[in-house]
C-alpha cells in the first residue's frame, strides 16, 4: 500500500499544476506540453506549433487559453470557434511565417488539447 | 562629393544597425502595459497600424471582443425565480470554481480584472501614459545657413489613452518639446485630447470631443513608418504670402459623430472651431472595406483546406470633404478665403506588401487674402508610396513614395525611398531620402531618425 501511495505522489510531483487532461512541464516563459501521449499526427502538429507560434509569444499563453478556456490578453472565450480564429488572424500577420497548412495543423492540435483539458 | 560620402556614411550606419542581431523583446506604452500585449498586436512597423491597431483605434480603444461572446444568455423561457434555485447550475458553477474551467455560454458580460473597486469605477488599472521620442540627423546639402549635417531635430512627446470601461474611451498627446515650432511660436502644444462617448443611446453612433485630428483621410498623420514626412494629400497647405494654412492632419477643436456600419462601412462627421478662426467649418468622411478583418476587428471566413488570394487580399476605399473659411482672425485684414478640399484614399494589403493611394483636389476663393483683386486657385496633390516588410530575421520595411503636388502656382514632385528597422518592437531606425522637384529649385534631404516608445 504504502509503495501504491508513494507512487502516486511521485506521479503527482512530476507534473506542475495542470488541467486534468493536459500534461503542462515549466512554469512561465518555458511553459510547454508533454506530447508524449499525444497521437502521431498531433505530434507532428505541435512541432509546427513548439517552433512557429514561439517567434512572437510564449507556449504558456496557448496553455492558459486552453486550460482556463479564456484567453488571457482579450479576455475572450477561447473555443472552438476561437482557435479558427485565432489561426486565420495568425496567417493573416505578415511576419507570421506561417502557411496555411501549419495554420490549420495548430487549429487541428488546439481543438485536440481543448477536447483533452474538458476531460 | 561631400554629398556622396554623407549618404554612402548614412547607409553605412544603416546598414550595420541591420547587421546587429537584436532578440526580440516586448515593448512597453500605455496600450501595451493595459492590455499586457506587444507592440506587434496593432503595429506593423511601430507607429503605423495594422488591421487590428486600426480596428482598436475605431473602436474607441476599448479592448476587441465578440459581444456574441460575452453576453450572458438570455434566461430561459418559463425559468422563473423560485426558492428552490437551480441545482444542476449550481453543481456547473462549482465545477468551473474548483477547475477554473469557465463555460462559455454561462461568461459573464465582463471580465474583472484586477482591482474590482478601479473596475466599477471605470478608472484603468495601470496609468495610462507614456513617451515617445524621435531624433535624427540630418544631412541637407542645400541648407540655407550651411548648416548641412543637423542633430537637434527632435520631439518630445507624452502620449495616454484608454478606455473607461467599454463606455468611453480618450487619448492625448502633448508634445513636451520640439525642435519645430507651430505657427504661433510654439515648440509645445497640445496636438490631441479627446474622448469618445461610445455606442451613444444603444446605436453604432459614437461621439468624439476634444481637439484631434478630423477623420478625413484613412491614416491620421502618425500611422505611417517614416519618421519625418507625411504622404503630401495630408499634409500639404496651398502656397501663399501667409504661413499658417490649413492642412488636413491639422488638430483641431471639434466635435464629431462617427459609426461603424454593416461591420464594414466606417462613417464620420463633424463640425470644427478651426484655430484662429471665428466661424465653424464642417466635414464628412465614409470609408468601406472589402476583405481583412472588419472594422470591429473580426477575422474573415477562410477555409483552410485550399488557398484564395483573397485571403490576404484587403482593400480599404474612403472618401472625404472638408468645407471651411479664413476671416479676419486668420488673416489680420478685412479679405477672407473660402476653401474646400475633397478627395479618397485607397488602402491596399497584400501579405507582406502594402500600397497606399490618396488624392486631393482644393479650392481656394482667395489664397492670397487679396482686399483688392482675389484670385482663385485649384490645387490637386496625389501620392502614392508602397511599403513592403520584410519581416524575420530582420525586422524591416522598405518604401517607397511618390508625390505630385499642384498647389495652383507650381508643380513639385517628390521621390522618398525610406528603409525602417526595428531591432525591438519599440524602437525604429528608419533612413530617408528626399529628392524634391519644386518649380524654384531641386532639394536632397537625408535623414536617419531613431523614435522610441516607453
Amino acid at each position: 500500500m504504502k509503495k501504491i501511495l508513494s507512487l502516486l505522489v511521485l506521479f503527482c510531483l512530476s507534473t506542475t499544476a495542470a488541467h486534468a487532461g493536459l500534461k503542462v512541464i515549466g512554469k512561465g516563459d518555458s511553459m510547454r506540453l508533454d506530447p508524449a501521449r499525444f497521437p502521431s499526427a498531433m505530434k507532428a502538429n505541435y512541432e509546427i506549433m513548439r517552433v512557429k507560434c514561439v517567434k512572437c509569444h510564449t507556449l504558456e499563453r496557448t496553455i492558459v487559453a486552453i486550460q482556463t478556456g479564456v484567453a488571457p490578453i482579450s479576455g475572450q472565450i477561447f473555443d472552438r470557434n476561437a482557435t479558427k480564429a485565432y489561426g486565420i488572424k495568425m496567417l493573416r500577420k505578415p511576419d507570421s511565417n506561417m502557411n496555411k497548412a501549419e495554420v490549420k495543423a495548430t487549429v487541428d492540435l488546439m481543438n485536440y488539447l481543448l477536447n483533452e483539458a474538458e476531460r | 562629393m561631400q554629398s556622396r560620402a554623407a549618404i554612402a556614411l548614412l547607409l553605412l550606419t544603416a546598414a550595420a544597425c541591420v547587421l546587429v542581431n537584436v532578440d526580440s523583446a516586448h515593448a512597453i506604452p500605455a496600450f501595451s502595459r493595459q492590455h499586457k500585449t506587444e507592440c506587434s498586436t496593432c503595429h506593423t512597423i511601430y507607429p503605423e497600424l495594422n488591421e487590428y491597431g486600426e480596428a482598436f483605434q475605431r473602436n474607441s480603444y476599448v479592448p476587441l471582443v465578440k459581444k456574441s461572446e460575452t453576453k450572458a444568455p438570455a434566461p430561459a423561457a418559463g425559468a422563473a425565480v423560485s426558492g428552490e434555485g437551480d441545482p444542476e447550475l449550481l453543481a456547473q458553477l462549482k465545477s468551473q470554481a474548483a477547475t477554473g474551467q469557465v463555460d462559455g455560454k454561462t461568461a459573464p458580460e465582463q471580465k474583472v480584472q484586477g482591482n474590482e473597486g478601479l473596475w466599477l469605477a471605470g478608472i484603468p488599472e495601470l496609468l495610462p501614459v507614456s513617451f515617445r521620442a524621435t531624433q535624427n540627423i540630418v544631412y541637407n546639402n542645400d541648407a540655407a545657413d550651411n548648416h548641412k549635417f543637423d542633430f537637434a531635430t527632435r520631439t518630445f512627446v507624452l502620449n495616454g489613452g484608454g478606455a473607461f470601461r467599454d463606455k468611453a474611451g480618450f487619448y492625448a498627446s502633448f508634445i513636451l518639446s520640439s525642435h519645430a515650432q507651430d505657427s504661433v511660436g510654439r515648440d509645445r502644444d497640445l496636438h490631441e485630447l479627446f474622448i469618445q462617448w461610445r455606442n451613444l443611446l444603444d446605436t453604432p453612433f459614437n461621439i468624439k470631443f476634444g481637439r484631434f485630428e478630423p477623420r478625413l483621410n484613412l491614416w491620421k498623420s502618425n500611422n505611417k513608418i517614416t519618421t519625418a514626412s507625411t504622404l503630401a494629400p495630408l499634409s500639404f497647405s496651398v502656397a501663399g504670402v501667409f504661413p499658417s494654412r490649413f492642412t488636413q492632419t491639422s488638430s483641431q477643436d471639434a466635435l464629431e459623430a462617427n459609426a461603424i456600419l454593416w461591420k464594414r462601412v466606417f462613417v464620420a462627421g463633424g463640425i470644427v472651431d478651426r484655430d484662429g478662426q471665428d466661424r465653424k467649418e464642417g466635414y464628412g468622411h465614409i470609408s468601406v472595406k472589402l476583405g481583412g478583418t472588419d472594422f470591429h476587428g473580426e477575422e474573415p471566413e477562410m477555409d483552410l483546406e485550399n488557398e484564395s488570394i483573397f485571403d490576404y487580399l484587403t482593400v480599404t476605399f474612403g472618401g472625404f470633404g472638408y468645407a471651411g473659411r479664413n476671416t479676419f482672425d486668420d488673416t489680420g485684414i478685412g479679405a477672407q478665403n473660402r476653401f474646400y478640399r475633397a478627395g479618397g484614399d485607397m488602402d491596399l494589403q497584400y501579405k507582406r506588401l502594402r500600397i497606399k493611394v490618396s488624392g486631393v483636389h482644393g479650392w481656394d476663393e482667395n489664397p492670397d487674402y487679396s482686399s483688392f483683386t482675389p484670385v482663385e486657385r485649384d490645387s490637386v496633390v496625389i501620392g502614392s508610396e508602397a511599403e513592403y516588410y520584410l519581416g524575420s530575421p530582420v525586422n524591416a520595411a522598405l518604401l517607397f513614395r511618390y508625390e505630385y503636388q499642384d498647389d495652383g502656382v507650381g508643380i513639385t514632385r517628390r521621390y522618398v525611398p525610406v528603409v525602417a528597422y526595428t531591432p525591438l518592437q519599440n524602437v525604429k531606425l528608419t533612413l530617408e531620402y528626399r529628392y524634391e522637384d519644386a518649380p524654384v529649385a531641386i532639394s536632397r534631404i537625408a535623414l536617419a531618425g531613431v523614435t522610441y516608445a516607453f
